[in-house]
C-alpha cells in the first residue's frame, strides 16, 4: 500500500514537472523565450498538444509497469529495486522527451526570426527589489504551520521522553523549517526586469510573491498536519490507525494545490505581460543545459531555477556548484545502494540462535543480541505477533527485525519472518524476544533445545 | 530604474552598474532623493557578491552621485541649487573624450553635434 501510494506520488509529480509546467511559464516554451504575439501561434499551440499527448502516453505506460513490481510481496528488496529502476527510467525517458521538444522549438525560433540578445545580460527592476519584501504576505501567516509542527515534539515531552522515539518527531518541523526557507528564497529571488514598464514588472513580481507566500503559508499547515497524523499511530503502537486515510487525503491535497498554484500564478503573469509590448527579451540559457545539468561559468549564481520552473539545482559552472552537486549525487547514490544492499542482507541472512546451558545468543543482521539464560521467565511458541509500532528496526514484505513496541507486551525483539511462523517467544525481564528458525522444525527444535537449557 | 548588465562584456560588473546609475540620474529616470535597493538587495538580485554592489556605490558616493546612510540606504543625492560648472575630473574626462574623437578622424563640429544629440537624451536642469 505504501509502494503504491509512493509511486502514484512519483507519477503525480512527474506529471507537474514534465506535463504542466513547461508549457505554461509566461514568455517561454520549454524554457526557451518566445516573444508574447507567438503564443498563440499554431506551430507552437501545435508542439504544446503534440508534447502533452506524447507525455500522457508515456505516463500511461509507465503506471502499467508499476502494476507487477507493487505485487511483488517478496522479497522486499527486489520490489525496492525495481521502483527506483522504474523511477529513474521514468526520468530519462520524460527529459529524452523533453530535450526533443527544445530541439523542435529552437528550430522554430530559427524559422521565425524570433532573435534574441547577442549578449549574456540580465535586467532587473530596482524598484521591484526596493518593495520585494512587503509584496510578501505577512511572516504571521507562517504560524499555524510552524506551531503545529512543533506538535509531536511537545507530546514526546509530556508522554516521558521515549528516546527511540525521538527520531520520528522530526520530520513535520523539518518540513516547516523548508517551508520558511522556501519563503526566504521566494522574497529574495531575482527581481527580473520582463519590460520596460516598471508597473507591469511590480505587478508580475507582485503576483509571484504574495502567490507563493500564501501558498507557503497554507502548506506548511496542511503538511504538518498531514505528518501528525502519519506519527500518531507510529507513536501510540497502532492507536489512531483510522487517521491515516485523513492523512493520506492531505498529502494528495498537497500535491495538488502546489500543481495549482504554479498554474494560477503563471497564468496571471502572463495576463499582466499581455498588456504591454515593452517586453525585455530574457536571454535563456538552453546552451548551458546539458542532459539535465546547468553548467555556465559566466553566471555568478550558484543556484538557478530549474527548466521546469518549480525548485532549484545548482550550477556545476560555479566551483561550489559543481562540488555540491557531486556531493549530492553522490550520496544519493550511495544510500540508494546502500539501502538495497541493506534490506537484501536483513532478508536473505538467516536468524541464527545458539543455545547453551548459560547463555542464549542471537546473530542477524544489525540487531543480535545474548543474554543469560537465568533471565528467562516463560517460553511458549505463539501463532501471532500482537500489533504494535517499530521503534528501531526493519519491517518490509514479511520481515520482523529490530526492536519494536507491541500492544499488551512492550518492548519486544522480532526475529520474525511471518511466513514462518509459529514464532517462539521468550519472555525476559524487561523484554521478550520473538524468533522464527528457517524451516518449522527448526524452530520446533530450538524451543526444545531452550527448555532444556531452563530446567 | 531597469538595471541591464552584460555578464560577458570586458567592462567589470561594478562600472557596469556605475555607469547604467549616472545614465538613470542623466535621463532622469533616477529622480533627486530617491531611494535605490541596499547592497545586499542588489547583490542578491543580481547574483554577484556584496563587494561588486559595495564598490559601485562607494564609487558613486565618491563621485557625488549617491548618498549612503545606514539607516536609509542609498539615495540620488539631491539637486545643488547653484548653477554648477565642470570640475577638473569631468573636464578631464571630456578632454580624453575629445581627444579619442578627434584620434578617431571626427571634425570639431561632428564631435559637438554628437555631444549635443546625446546631451538631448538627458533630462536637463532650467538655466
Amino acid at each position: 500500500m505504501i509502494m503504491l501510494l509512493i509511486a502514484l506520488s512519483m507519477l503525480i509529480t512527474t506529471a507537474i514537472v514534465f506535463y504542466i509546467l513547461p508549457v505554461n511559464e509566461p514568455g517561454r516554451l520549454f524554457g526557451l523565450f518566445l516573444p508574447p504575439e507567438m503564443e498563440k501561434t499554431q506551430e507552437v499551440r501545435q508542439l504544446r498538444s503534440g508534447y502533452q499527448k506524447l507525455l500522457w502516453l508515456l505516463l500511461l505506460i509507465f503506471a502499467v509497469l508499476a502494476v507487477p513490481f507493487l505485487f511483488i510481496r517478496k522479497p522486499f528488496w527486489i520490489q525496492f529495486t525495481c521502483f527506483f529502476l522504474w523511477e529513474i527510467l521514468q526520468l530519462i525517458v520524460c527529459s529524452l522527451l523533453f530535450n526533443r521538444y527544445v530541439r523542435k522549438t529552437e528550430q522554430l525560433r530559427a524559422q521565425k526570426g524570433w532573435t534574441l540578445p547577442a549578449h549574456e545580460q540580465i535586467s532587473v527592476d530596482t524598484s521591484v527589489s526596493l518593495v520585494r519584501k512587503k509584496l510578501a504576505v505577512h511572516p504571521a501567516a507562517m504560524l499555524p504551520g510552524t506551531l503545529l509542527s512543533l506538535v509531536p515534539l511537545l507530546i514526546w515531552l509530556m508522554e516521558g521522553r521515549d528516546w527511540a522515539m525521538l527520531p520520528a518527531v522530526f520530520p513535520a518541523p523539518l518540513s516547516a523549517t523548508l517551508f520558511w526557507a522556501a519563503r526566504a528564497a521566494c522574497i529574495r529571488a531575482r527581481s527580473i526586469a520582463y519590460s520596460e514598464n516598471t508597473d507591469v514588472n511590480r505587478a508580475c513580481h507582485a503576483v509571484f510573491v504574495r502567490g507563493w507566500t500564501i501558498y507557503f503559508a497554507a502548506a506548511s499547515a496542511i503538511l504538518s498536519i498531514s505528518l501528525i497524523l502519519l506519527w500518531l499511530p507510529e507513536y501510540f503502537s497502532g492507536q489512531y490507525s483510522w487517521v491515516t486515510v485523513p492523512a493520506v487525503i492531505l498529502l494528495f491535497l498537497f500535491i495538488f494545490s502546489t500543481m495549482l498554484t504554479v498554474i494560477r500564478i503563471r497564468q496571471k503573469q502572463q495576463r499582466i505581460l499581455g498588456m504591454t509590448d515593452q517586453y525585455i527579451p530574457q536571454q535563456d540559457d538552453n546552451r548551458y543545459w546539458k542532459g539535465g545539468f546547468y553548467n555556465n561559468p559566466i553566471d555568478p549564481r550558484l543556484m538557478v531555477p530549474k527548466r521546469s520552473g518549480l525548485g532549484m539545482t545548482f550550477n556545476v559552472g560555479n566551483r561550489f556548484g559543481k562540488l555540491f552537486t557531486i556531493l549530492t549525487l553522490g550520496l544519493s547514490g550511495l544510500l540508494i545502494v546502500g539501502l538495497i544492499g541493506m534490506f537484501a542482507w536483513m532478508e536473505t541472512a538467516p536468524f541464527l540462535m545458539k543455545v547453551n546451558a548459560e547463555t542464549v545468543s542471537i546473530s542477524a543482521p544489525i540487531y543480535g543480541t545474548e543474554f543469560p539464560v537465568s533471565e528467562i521467565r516463560e517460553i511458549s511458541l505463539v501463532d501471532s505477533i500482537p500489533s504494535g509500532a517499530r521503534t528501531n528496526g526493519a519491517a518490509a514484505g514479511d520481515l520482523l527485525l529490530g526492536h519494536f513496541r507491541l500492544d499488551g507486551v512492550g518492548d519486544a525483539l522480532l526475529y520474525v519472518h511471518t511466513d514462518q511462523m509459529p514464532c517462539i517467544k521468550i519472555e525476559l525481564e524487561e523484554k521478550t524476544i520473538y524468533f522464527t528458525a528457517e524451516t518449522e522444525e527448526e524452530t520446533a527444535a530450538l524451543l526444545e533445545l531452550l527448555k532444556e537449557a531452563v530446567s | 530604474m531597469i538595471l541591464k548588465l552584460d555578464l560577458s562584456s570586458d567592462i567589470p560588473l561594478y562600472q557596469q552598474i556605475r555607469n547604467q546609475i549616472v545614465l538613470a540620474v542623466g535621463k532622469g529616470e533616477l529622480k533627486p532623493g530617491e531611494s535605490l535597493p541596499t547592497v545586499r538587495q542588489l547583490a542578491s538580485d543580481i547574483g554577484v557578491n556584496s563587494m561588486t554592489v559595495n564598490k559601485a556605490y562607494a564609487l558613486l558616493k565618491s563621485e557625488g552621485y549617491l548618498l549612503i546612510d545606514r539607516r536609509k540606504g542609498a539615495q540620488v543625492c539631491p539637486l545643488k541649487e547653484e548653477h554648477v560648472g565642470p570640475d577638473a575630473d569631468f573636464m578631464e574626462k571630456l578632454t580624453l573624450l575629445a581627444a579619442e574623437a578627434t584620434a578617431k578622424g571626427l571634425t570639431k563640429e561632428v564631435f559637438l553635434a554628437a555631444c549635443k544629440q546625446a546631451a538631448e537624451k538627458m533630462s536637463q536642469k532650467e538655466e
